[in-house]
This record gives structure tokens, sequence and C-alpha cells, in this order.
């Protein structure tokens, strides 16, 4: 019997749930990083659902594209942390307020 | 030898020239761009050698695709109206290259700026595709911006801004109108355009598009709250341009767009225009009375002239649109040679603020003479350049309603006021004790290079205009035809009085018919 | 091209000498732009050159008036086409010159007395840092003031209406450094210019009724029952408005007494010989259009009269000697204006010219005194100068006794007749108006003839008479005076009055009245009484005139200040003009125009300033901001579905 789809989804929704959690309250630009990697991670988890549910490639080929680009992502983000940490010692993100008016 | 496209073109090529010169050689880089404005001024003596006189409609017509799926062409064509504005245009940046010539610093940067400037003027007036005429209209705003902000006197930031703003603004609306003629028309091109008939309401809508950013731009009161800033704080050389030459492209965009395509809503609009124009040129004169700033008082001054501009083209009598367009060209002469005689007197005496001058004739006689002629020929005295623009505005006007024709005829006497009482507190009288210590020179050998083609050039128009008017009245005449259906065509034809053309007093009264002008449509 | 307009058009061609018209005022434009562009090089010569220029120029006029002389009175109207200049649609102005009886007299006046006020500037102007350009400008105005006498159209007339206007402004600002000369310069310029702003929209309206400028197809071809009466009587006044700022009539007559700032010389040629009567000029060459308005000749007659009036009386209050023959101006003006409102035309021309003469002469005189006494003009200062400056004083006598009016001299006939058309076409009331200026004409000179010649010397210098490049101009101009009088004899028969007919038409035959000699002798016995009064007051040590002026404080300011006028002027027309500029520089243009666009600019700016706390640089908040967004667009759609 396979699992139906809606476990899949739920499972989801909660990593993703999580993952905003995890960005609107962290400070840390770091494991707001994590977050927004969960988030992704949620993301690619119903990609390949979806993919099985309609049995063909489509889904995970998505799934490896959204891989790829988050992993270019966490090379320029990480790259951003690391050069702030520098600047400020700091890798706290309300620290890095000054893109403002 | 496409002589259009050769005389726009020629500028963008010398700004590549200029960026190519390595930092630092100023020299070369002034050079350059004073070779590049006179090699265009002698292209455009090209466009006058194979211009055919009495030809009415557009020539030398170059043009090709650029946009297939929008129609959008590159077509630029000349005719009497935009054929002097262009001379004029190559003629004055000779002039402004040469009035920059000690503007520092970034030399490279600014002759770059002004041939691009040149570039872009040169198509506007040429342009025989609406989208091609806003482009280049829209991108006039940079150079201008540019030129202000970055060589501008103590408050350029702020100039340059409003400068922009207002400007940018007015263009909004007509960047919407121009598409929608677009849409409305299915075709840019103008040539087009001119025979396609607007719905009326539509008409009136574009119209009033077109006429709020030529109204900015001119600008006609009230929309002048940037000009006499951006005229106090910009470069003399480049205000030349600003003030000679960017304002005709708004009274040129009036009388080509604004007359041209929308005859009806011209027709329906007509006296609110005539009413801000006259309100703006006493408006104007009656500001620049008490003004203090000299360069202000003459940016003053000129809100004055551009009413007599947009009078007379709005008259729709021949004699009112013809001297309209002669009154660009005069405008653009007087006014610059005026903002270059006040720039050579902040040279000298690091103020122009006119009570703190006083006396200056007494040490700089040659430069307060050349300072009078210029004042002289901007209030339009007899024998010099303005005076036979200024009178058939008058006269134009006065044709169609005496009582507009007749509050002009004020501006005549305004003029005199504001310009000779400055002059008097500024020139005449003793000499103030805080100049008398300082070395002042009168006018050397340089600076009559700048001063005196310009003085030629004044007191050709004055004496003889006559090669100016009968290109510009087949043109002026053209317009007629647009206008057939409305209720006042122009009068071009001869005058409709066949008889002997010397009248006797001793043998008999002859009669005459009175002239066909027409007030308000009644023959 | 030269056409001969009255025969029928293009198969004309004046022969010879008439083509040489363009000469005249080539001439002294050329010599203008010698002493202008080369002054520095010119030098001392600047005199010579500019007095050769218009005396050539006077030459080629002879020569001009003797070809005009060689044809039949009807055929003596000569145009010469130069070049086409404001050429639209129906409008075809040219620079086209014009010799007729009219011109050709104003013609030789202009450069005839202007040859000598040339040379007499060489003596006069010595040693001046400016003289080159002093010569190059006077020359300028020649050549100007040639255009406007010569010009064929109203709009060539009106470029040398304010060319004239535009060298007077610049010899009376000829001493620039002074406040007073600077302000008197601006002032003429601005008086006039109301007049000539008037004065282009009654062209403008001329056109508009007659299709035209030139004055063949304008004043030539007046055709009354095809027009309206109005438009005549507005175009009428408005060449009038122009003609009275011009002339120094009332009501623009304010800048003629401070005009007297400029040189000496530039007050005899300019501001009396012949810029001031141009206006005289416009109003006989355009007479058509005043007699068909009829009104429009009431107004010049009233004007004429009452300038004609208020100069004479104001010359009475003035110390400075110039100032009293700038009133004087005024009111030999007035008569002539007067003249013309009679319809009496050849008679204004008349006085016209025999004016310059006189009127030329005093000036010369009064410059020759303040030659002599260290640029000194106020006449209680001087005093005794008949002994010292012999040739002054009798060309100055010439002068007095023309104003006054004693036979045989010119002005007499000049005056006399003016007054006779008056009575004889039963305008007594403006007769008698003008009796009185006359009277008072007869004591302004009296006043200076008697202190500045007679009584004892009250400067402390050593006065001199002039050099023989001064006086010799005098003496000639005074024999001009004298017997000036030959050319009207009377008014209807005279040399020029018959020379003018063709284009002023006849003078006015006389319907009533005196008789002629009965009024001959009113005039004299009235100019007797004149200067009798005027020697019992300043000549015979009498009466303590020093006295007599604090007892009529009151009488005696309003006389000096001119009735009034400036002030009058300044409180109604010149401070509320100002206070309305700035109100409209300060308040409406910086306040509310420019107001209105930082009121736009503010309101942007109070809006962003709201949002701008939106974008407080917390990253968290952005995303939350987001996540709100994402929600609600799902929610919009969600709900739409």
């Amino acid at each position: 019997m396979k699992t139906p789809i809606s476990y899949f989804l739920i499972l989801s929704a909660v990593l993703f749930a999580i993952g905003t959690a995890g960005v609107l309250v962290r400070k840390s630009a770091l494991v707001i990083f994590m977050s927004v990697e969960l988030q992704l991670n949620a993301v690619n988890l119903s990609l390949i659902a979806f993919g099985r549910m309609h049995g063909d490639l489509q889904g995970q080929v998505l799934a490896f594209f959204s891989m790829v680009v988050a992993a270019a992502e966490v090379v320029v983000g990480l790259a951003i942390i690391v050069a702030m940490y520098h600047r400020r010692r700091s890798a706290n993100v309300d620290d890095a307020n000054l893109l403002k008016w | 030898m496409p002589w259009l496209t050769l005389t726009i073109f020629l500028p963008l090529a010398g700004v590549l020239f200029v960026l190519l010169v390595p930092r630092g050689n100023e020299t070369a880089a002034r050079g350059i761009a004073l070779a590049t404005t006179i090699l265009t001024f002698a292209a455009s003596l090209g466009i006058l050698a194979s211009f055919d006189t009495n030809a009415p409609g557009y020539q030398l017509v170059d043009q090709a695709t650029w946009v297939s799926s929008i129609g959008l062409k590159y077509a630029v064509g000349v005719d009497g109206i935009s054929l002097f504005l262009v001379l004029l245009t190559t003629f004055l940046f000779v002039i402004a290259v040469l009035a920059s010539f000690r503007e520092t610093p970034n030399v490279r940067a600014l002759m770059a700026t002004i041939l691009a400037l040149e570039t872009f003027v040169l198509g506007t007036f040429l342009s025989l595709d609406l989208l091609l005429f806003f482009l280049f209209f829209e991108a006039t705003l940079l150079p201008g911006y540019l030129l202000i902000a970055g060589w501008g006197g103590d408050r350029r930031a702020s100039a340059a801004i409003k400068f922009f703003i207002y400007t940018m603004a007015g263009s909004a609306f007509l960047f919407l109108a121009v598409l929608f003629v677009y849409f409305q028309a299915h075709t840019f091109d103008i040539r087009v355009l001119s025979h396609h008939a607007f719905a009326v309401s539509t008409g009136r809508w574009l119209f009033l598009g077109f006429l709020v950013a030529f109204a900015v731009k001119a600008p006609i009161v009230p929309f002048h709250a940037w000009q006499p800033d951006a005229y106090t704080e910009a470069p003399t050389g480049a205000l030349l341009i600003l003030a000679g030459v960017l304002p005709k492209i708004a009274t040129y965009g009036l009388l080509r767009f604004n007359i041209g395509l929308f005859p009806e809503a011209a027709q329906h609009f007509r006296g609110l225009i005539e009413i801000l124009a006259l309100v703006g040129i006493i408006y104007g004169a009656v500001v620049a009375i008490v003004q203090t700033d000299l360069k202000r008082l003459i940016a003053y001054s000129s809100i004055s002239h551009v009413g007599f501009i947009v009078l007379g083209l709005f008259a729709f009598t021949q004699q009112g649109v013809s001297g309209s367009v002669l009154y660009m060209v005069n405008h653009a002469l007087s006014t610059g040679l005026l903002f270059v005689m006040v720039g050579l007197l902040y040279e000298r005496m690091r103020t122009r603020d006119i009570g703190r001058l006083g006396g200056v004739a007494s040490v700089t006689p040659k430069m307060a003479a050349l300072f009078l002629v210029a004042g002289l020929a901007s209030m339009g005295l007899p024998g010099l350049n303005n005076f036979a623009s200024e009178f058939l505005v008058i006269l134009g006007t006065f044709g169609a309603n005496k009582v507009w024709g007749s509050i002009a005829a004020v501006g005549v006497l305004l003029s005199a006021i504001y310009f000779l009482w400055a002059y008097q507190r500024s020139m005449h009288g003793p000499l103030r004790d805080e100049h008398a210590t300082a070395s002042v020179r009168d006018l050397t050998r340089w600076e009559y290079l700048v001063i005196v083609p310009v003085v030629v050039v004044i007191l050709f128009l004055g004496l003889y205009p006559k090669p100016v008017l009968e290109r510009v009245n087949p043109a002026t005449c053209r317009v007629k035809l647009v206008y057939q259906s409305a209720p006042t065509p122009l009068d071009c034809g001869p005058l409709p009085i066949a008889t002997a053309a010397h009248g006797t007093r001793g043998g008999g009264w002859t009669m005459y018919a009175p002239l066909n002008v027409r007030v308000d449509g009644s023959p | 091209m030269v056409s001969q307009v009255n025969l029928p058009p293009p198969s004309s061609f004046a022969p010879g000498v008439m083509g040489l018209m363009w000469l005249v005022p080539a001439l002294p434009l050329a010599g203008a732009a010698i002493n202008l562009f080369f002054g520095r090089r010119t030098g001392r010569r600047s005199g010579v050159i500019a007095t050769l220029a218009v005396g050539l120029s006077f030459v080629v006029a002879l020569v001009l008036l003797f070809g005009l002389l060689g044809h039949s009175s009807n055929d003596r109207t000569f145009v010469q086409h130069l070049w086409s200049w404001v050429p639209v649609g129906a409008l075809q102005v040219g620079i086209d010159l014009r010799v007729d009886p009219l011109s050709i007299v104003m013609m030789l006046v202009v450069t005839g007395v202007g040859a000598l006020i040339h040379l007499y500037s060489i003596g006069y102007m010595e040693g001046d840092p400016r003289e080159a350009r002093f010569f190059g400008e006077l020359n300028l105005f020649v050549a100007f003031m040639l255009l406007l006498v010569m010009a064929d159209n109203f709009l060539l007339l009106y470029l040398g209406w304010e060319g004239v206007g535009l060298c007077s402004y610049l010899l009376i600002g000829h001493y620039f450094e002074r406040p007073s000369a600077a302000a008197a310069a601006k002032k003429a310029f601005i008086v006039t210019r109301v007049g000539d702003a008037a004065m282009l929209v009654g062209i403008a309206l001329i056109f508009v009724t007659f299709g035209s400028l030139n004055f063949g197809q304008t004043i030539g071809a007046t055709n009354p029952a095809g027009k309206s009466l109005p438009v005549f009587t507005a175009i009428a006044l408005l060449l009038l408005a122009g003609a009275v700022g011009k002339s120094a009539q009332i009501p623009l007559q304010v800048w003629l007494a401070d005009a007297m700032e400029g040189p000496t010389p530039v007050s005899a040629l300019i501001h009396a010989a012949t810029m001031v009567t141009a206006g005289v000029y416009l109003v006989v060459r355009t007479h058509v259009f005043f007699e068909v308005s009829g009104t429009a000749l009431t107004v010049v007659l009233v004007i004429g009269v009452l300038t004609a009036l208020y100069g004479a009386t104001s010359a009475l209050g003035q110390d400075d000697i110039k100032r009293v023959l700038a009133y004087s101006t005024m009111s030999q003006i007035g008569y002539m204006f007067f003249a013309a409102g009679l319809k009496a035309y050849s008679i204004a021309i008349f006085l016209l010219v025999v004016h310059a003469f006189y009127k030329a002469l005093l000036f010369m005189g009064a410059g020759s005194i303040m030659h002599a006494l260290h640029d000194e003009t106020d006449l209680k200062k001087m005093g005794g100068l008949r002994k010292a400056m012999p040739i002054t004083f009798a060309t100055f006598v010439v002068g007095w006794l023309c104003i006054a009016g004693i036979p045989p001299l010119s002005g007499f006939f000049a005056k006399d007749e003016i007054l006779a058309v008056a009575d004889h076409t039963g305008r007594v009331f403006a007769w008698s108006v003008a009796l009185l200026a006359a009277f008072f004409s007869a004591l302004y000179l009296s006043r200076i003839v008697f202190l500045a010649f007679f009584g004892p010397l009250r400067h402390d210098t050593d006065p001199h008479e002039s050099p023989k490049v001064m006086t010799v101009p005098m003496v000639v101009l005074a024999v001009l005076a004298v017997f000036g009088g030959v050319l009207g004899l009377t008014e209807l028969n005279g040399v020029l009055p018959k020379f003018l007919e063709p284009v002023t038409g006849p003078v006015p035959e006389a319907t009533g009245g005196l008789s002629t000699p009965v009024l001959i002798a009113i005039s004299i016995v009235v100019a007797l009484v004149g200067i009798g009064v005027g020697w019992l007051i300043w000549g015979s040590g009498r009466i303590d005139w020093v006295a007599l002026r604090s007892r009529f404080r009151r009488t005696h300011a309003t006389l000096e200040h001119g009735w009034w006028f400036d002030s009058v002027y300044g409180a109604v027309l010149v401070a509320p003009g100002k206070a309305g500029a700035a109100f409209a520089a300060y308040v409406v243009d910086r306040r509310w125009v420019d107001g209105f666009g930082n009121l736009v600019a503010k309101g942007f700016g109070v809006s962003s300033n709201l949002l701008r706390h939106l974008g407080n640089g917390m990253v968290r908040r952005y995303a939350l901001f987001f996540l709100v967004g994402v929600v609600g667009v799902l929610w919009y759609l969600a709900a739409r579905a």
C-alpha cells in the first residue's frame, strides 16, 4: 500500500512552518540560514511527493534544480555572513540594519 | 549626402573621440569638442545649401526601419520650421564649447556631455517619428542635468534636481500621450499622423498631454518654477544651450505636434494658451524688474520671451507663426549673449548682485557696451534681431485679437524697464570701492571670439531676416493645410488687394479693400 | 530701385541724382562705424571725421533738393527700395527710403544743423576721454534720425524712431559715472518707450486696416468712406502717443528736463533741434489720419496749447540754464503741435525749422557759457558775461528775440502765423492761451539774458570767449535764425508752405477773426511786454528777485518742479509699480508658484517619512512582511477559486 500523499504534504508543511518560524524568530544569521534550508527542503519534499504521485520524474528533476540553486545560494549567503562577521564580529541579523531609510 | 543623419550623429562620434583622449590631456579634449561642433556646423550648412527654399514639405529625408514590430522607424527630415532651429543649434554649440573652455574640472566629461546633448537636440528637431522624437526629447534631460549638477554654481544640486524632476513630471504625460497616439493611429510617423483625424475628445486629451510636457520644458507660466534656479546655477557655456536651445524644443513641439497633429484641440484651447502666454509676457517681465541677481533677471526675462513665442504660435496668423519661429532663433541668440556677458562680468567682479555692482562701464567699457547690445537686442530694439520677430508676433496676434496684441505690446515697454534699470545700477554710476582696487581687464581676444560671431548674427538678422523668413513662410503655410478644418486659417496668399502698388495723394483717393485678417473667424 | 511715386508705377525710374538718397543716412552711419569701432585710432580726429560725414550728407541732401526742384511740384516723391526687410504673407516691409518735400526739409535741417553742432562739438568736447565714442554716437544719431524722416513705411520709421531714442539714451548717459546722468538716460528711454509701445500697436492697427505699412498705401490711400471713423481715431491717437513721448509733450514730457544731464551739444542736436521734433514730423506726415478722425486733431491741438503754456511757465522756475531751455523746447514744440492741430502743417514745419536754428543756437550759447565758467549751469552764479563773451552774447540775443517773437526775426513769423491761423479759424480760447504762453516765453528768456549777460559777475572765474570752432557755428546759426523768416513770410504764400503743400496740403484759409495787422500788433505788444517785465524784474536792479522768489515760494517750487508731474508719477505709477513687481516676485513667484512645487515635494516627503519606518533594517521584519504578503495573495487566490 502506498503512503497517501497527504502524509508527505503534512510533513512538508510542518517542516516549512518550522523553517518559517526559525527565520522569523532567530537572530543568528547562521540559524536563519539553516531555517531557510529547512524551508527549501520542505518544498523539495513536496516536489518529490508530487512526482511520485504522478509517477514521473518531473518533480524529482525540479527538486534537483532547487538543490543546485540552494547550494549556490548557500555559497553566496555564507560568504556574506562571513564577511559580515569579519566586519562586525557578530552574526546577529539585527546588527546588520544599515539598509534602511 | 545624408546631411541630416551626418549632422545628428557627428557630435556623438565626437563623444567617442573625446572619451578616447587620455585623462589629463584637457587641451585635446577641448580641441576635439571644438572641431566636432565646427564640423557639425559645417554639415548643417550643407543642409542649408541643399534646402529647397520654396518647397513646403519635409526635405532631405533619411529613413530606415528600426523596430518593425511596432513600426518604429528612424526617419529624419527638415522643413522651414526646423531648418533654422538646426542651424541655430549647431551654431550655438560652437559658441557654447568656446565659452566652456575655461570650465573645470573634468574637462573630458564636460565636453562629452555637451556633444552628447548636441546630438539629442538635433535629433529632436529633425525626427519625423514621434517615438524617436520622444526618445531624443527625453535624452536631452540627462546631459542637461549633468551640466547643471556637475559644473554649476553653489546651489547646483538642488537646482539640478528641481530641473530634472519638473521636466520629468511633464514628460510622464508626454510618454502617455505618445503611446496613446500609437494605439489610436497605429503609427509613429509624423507625416502620416498629421493627416490622421483624431476623435474630438481624444484629440483634446492628447493635446493636453503634449501641452503639459512642453509647458514645463519651455517653460510657460505657471510651470516655470524650476527655470530661474536652473538658469542661475548653470555654467555659462551650458546656459547657452539650456536657455537658448532647450526651450525651443518645447516651442517647436507645440507647433509641430500640438498644433500640427491636433488642430481642433489647438483651436479649442487657444484662448487658454494665449492668456497663459500673455500672463507669461507680463509676469516674467514684472518679476524681472525687482530681481537683484543679473542671471535671475535674465531668466525671468526669458519667461517673458517664451510667452511671446507661444503667443505667436497660437495667434494662427501667418505673421504670428512665422514670427514665432523667427523668435525662437532670435531669443536664443540674444538671451545666450546676455548670459555670456553676465558670465564674463561674474568672472571679473565675482558677483552678479546688482546691489554690489556699479560703475562697471568705467573700467570695462567694451564689455559694458556689448552687454548693452545684448540687452537692446533682447528688448527688441529695431535693427537688432529680436525686433522683427517681436513685431511679427505682436502684429500676428493683433490681427487675430486686438486686445491680446495690445497687451503683448506692454511687454515691449516692460522689457526696457527691467533691463535699463538693471543696467543703470550695475554698469553706470560711480565705480564701487570694492572693485576699484581689483585689477579688472576689459574683454580679451579670446572672449571676443565667443561674442563677436553672435553679435554679427544678431545684427544680420536684425537688418535682413528675409533669408530666414522666406524659408520659414512656406512651412508655416503648410500648417494651414492641416488647419483647413479649423475656423481661422492662416493667411498665406498675397495681399487680396489687386490695385496698383503705389497710392497717390494728388490723383484722388484710391480705394483699398481691408486686409483679410480675421478676428475670431468673422471675415 | 528708385521709383517716382506719383506717376503710374513701374514705368518711372528716377533719373540720376535721386538714386543717391541712400548716401544721406549711409554717410553718418559710416562715420559712426569708424568712430565706434576704431575709436582708439581716430582719437582727436574723430570729431573731424564725424563732422565731415554729416557735412557730406548735407551736401548730398542739397543735391537731392535741387534734383527735387527740377520736377514739377506734384511729382516730387521718390522712393528707393534698398532691400526687403520683413516679408511674411501680406506683410511686405522693405528698407525703403523716401524723398519728398517734407522729408527733404527734415533731412536738410538734420544734416545742416547737425553738421554745425558736430563742428561746435569739436571745440566743446575737447579733452573728453570718451571723445571718439561721443562722436560715434552723435553720428549714429544723425543716421537714425535720417532714417526716421526718410522712411517710406511705418516700420522703418519705427526703426529710426527707436534708434534715435537709443542714441539719446547713450548720449544723455555720456557722463554715466554721474548717477543723475545715468538715471536721466534711463528715464528718457523708458518714458519715451511708453509712447513707443502704443505706437507699435498703432502700426499694427494700420496694417490690419490697410494691409500695408507703406506710406503710399496707407497715408496716401486713406479713404474715409471705406473705413469706420473710430479706427482712424484709434490709429491717430496711438501714433500721437508715440509722438507725445518723443516730443516731450504732456503727459509724457517729464524726461526732457532731466535729459539736460547730457553734454550740451547733445541737448542742442537731439533735445532741441531734431529728435524731439520727430513727433511733429510724425503728426504732419500722418495728418491724413488725424484729419479724418477729427477728434484726434483736437487732441493734438489741446496737447500742443497746454504744453506750450506748461513749458513756458515751468521754464520760469528753473535756475539751471539748460533746464530753462529744455522747458522752452517743450513749449515751442507745443506750438508746433498746436499748429498741426489747426491743420496748419506747413507752418508747424516752418516753426520746426526755424526753431532748430534758434534753439540749437541758444543751447550752443549756453554751452559756450558753461565752457567759460567751468561747467557752471546755475543762472544765479552767472552775470555780466556780455563784455567777456561778445559773440556768445550777440548770438544769444538773436535767439532771445526769436523766441520772444520780435520782427523781423524768424521766430516772429512762425509763431505769429500760428497765432493768426488760430484766430482766423475761430479757436479764440486756444489763441489766447497760446498768447499767454508767448508772454511767458518772452519772460523766461529775458530772465536768462539779464541774469547771465547783464549785472555783476557772480562767479569767481575769469570768463573768456569760446574758440572759433564753437563760435563760427553759432554765428552761422544766428544768421539763419535772423533770416530764416524768409522761408515763410506769409502763411499762404511763403516759400516753405508752398514747397510743402503737395504733402501737407494748404494752410486753412481765414474764416473770420481779427485782421492780420491787428494780430501782428498784438503779438509784438505781448512780446515787448514780456521783455519789459523781464527787464524790470531781472535787468533793472529795481526789484530784488531773490526776495520776490521767497515771497512766492509755493509758486516758485511748483514751477521749479514742473508742476509736480514727477512727484505725481512717482507716487501714482512708479511706487505702486515697484510694489506690485515686488509682490509678484516675492509673494506670487516665490511663495505661490515655487511654493506649490515645494508643497508637492513636501507632500511626498511627509508620506515617505511615515512609510520609511517600515524599512527599519530588521531583516526578520522584512521576512514577516513577506510572509504576510504571500499568505494574503494565497488567500485571495483561494477565495477567488
